[in-house]
């Protein structure tokens, strides 16, 4: 078939408007995308040498940001996995939490992950337990930690060694 | 493209299935010399495409649906190209993240575009080199009983076509490519050197673009995420509906024709 292979040159349209104009192509074998072209011309041509337009990329921010980083520090290794192969369907744990943090302004990153623990939200892992929240574990650990940690750390460290 | 020529060395022994791909003239639109009933269809076709939205696509697209699969996610700043900037909502923390509007109004025009391809009997070739999406992309072609290519693209294969495949080849009508950057390609900064061989061809290319690609090639992109599966599938099941509906259409419209000339 007759046809200029610069691509780089105006855009199909033209190029096959160009071989009709001139003879080359019988207005019968235009390509059947033609008329649909002409009808739905594309918002932007097609050159390959479009210059691009400057434009300023804005910034987005939302006042429930701080919350969001807090609660991501605290509970990153708690945070379920994300299935990508299926759409976003049902709320996932960071949605609940920040509308918790809509709901009531006040309430503390700490009690909202308690509540998502309660909750079955959050999973807890036996690894993340250990590291993260040995305080939080039973009251009377808890408690043995605190006069620990008042004592010299000499004597902190003999009774667990 | 190129059925013209091959139209009379091809409808002598083929399948049916092949034949029905050859464009039928009464189903192209410019005034020729014709009989009274083929002019009756040219007038249907003609009506179809002064029609702003003939197959009903604007109804298939919502923007929830393109928020839950995740389109708007883009690449991170570093790795914009500066022609994505009209169709970018903003960035966040560092990624871009695409405008949906622009996204829901662009895929649009390609569906309702595809519809009017496929309609027209064109062929209709699914493009995309990601591991990860080659078989959501197969399957979707053969559903609709389309043609699919997600493997390593050879020089030539369009542009040298009758010595690659060593037989007269009928190229697609329109490529529609769902990963335009992959790591195989060398050439061309990594694009998928399909949209410069189909632009060498006089073939239209609907392309998905991410913010990390260059849509000047691009005869009607849709700027949107080409990684997440789910964003793939629903571009996917998008398109295959579409090319469906129209075939459905062609389909009746064509057994109407036959029962009048029959009759």
């Amino acid at each position: 078939m007759a046809g200029s292979r610069l691509e780089k040159l105006g855009t199909i349209f033209s190029r096959v408007n160009g071989l009709i104009k001139s003879g080359a192509m019988k207005i019968e074998d235009r390509p059947i995308w033609y008329d649909v072209y002409k009808a739905f011309p594309p918002e932007s041509e097609p050159h390959y040498a479009k210059p691009a337009k400057s434009y300023k990329i804005p910034n987005i921010f939302y006042s429930e940001d701080i919350f969001r980083a807090e609660f991501h520090k605290k509970a990153r290794n708690q945070l379920p996995p994300i299935n990508l192969r299926e759409p976003r369907k049902k709320q996932n744990a960071t949605d609940i939490a920040i509308e918790m943090n809509i709901a009531d302004q006040s309430i503390s990153v700490e009690k909202v992950i308690e509540i998502l623990n309660k909750n079955k939200v959050l999973p807890i892992y036996n690894t993340s337990l250990n590291k993260i929240s040995p305080i939080n574990n039973n009251d009377s650990t808890c408690k043995i930690n605190a006069n620990e940690i008042n004592t010299p750390t000499t004597e902190v460290s003999s009774p667990s060694n | 493209m190129a059925t013209h020529y091959l139209r009379k060395a091809f409808s002598k022994n083929l399948p049916n299935h092949i034949k029905s791909r050859i464009c039928v003239s009464y189903l192209s639109t410019l005034p020729k010399m014709q009989h009274e009933d083929v002019q009756s269809s040219y007038e249907e076709s003609k009506f179809k495409l002064s029609v702003p939205d003939a197959f009903d696509v604007n109804r298939m697209v919502k923007i929830k649906n393109l928020f839950e699969a995740g389109v708007h996610f883009g690449h991170t700043e570093g790795t914009l190209d500066d022609r994505m900037k009209p169709y970018l909502y903003g960035t966040r923390l560092g990624h871009l993240i695409i405008n949906l509007n622009d996204t829901k109004r662009l895929l649009q025009q390609a569906l309702n575009v595809i519809a009017h391809i496929s309609y027209r009997g064109g062929v209709i070739l699914f493009l995309c080199q990601s591991p990860l999406n080659c078989l959501t992309v197969e399957n979707c072609a053969k559903e609709c009983g389309e043609y699919a290519h997600t493997r390593y693209w050879r020089s030539g294969m369009f542009t040298n076509s009758s010595r690659i495949f060593k037989s007269e080849t009928r190229l697609p009508d329109l490529c529609i490519v769902l990963n335009t950057l992959s790591s195989t390609t060398k050439s061309n900064g990594g694009q998928h050197s399909v949209l410069s061989d189909a632009a060498k061809m006089l073939i239209p290319t609907i392309a998905i673009v991410d913010t990390d690609t260059n849509p000047n090639l691009v005869t009607y992109p849709i700027p949107g995420n080409d990684d997440t599966p789910s964003a793939i599938t629903l571009y996917c099941d998008l398109f295959k509906n579409v090319i469906l509906k129209a075939k459905d259409v062609r389909k009746n419209v064509l057994n109407n024709k036959n029962n009048m000339i029959e009759a």
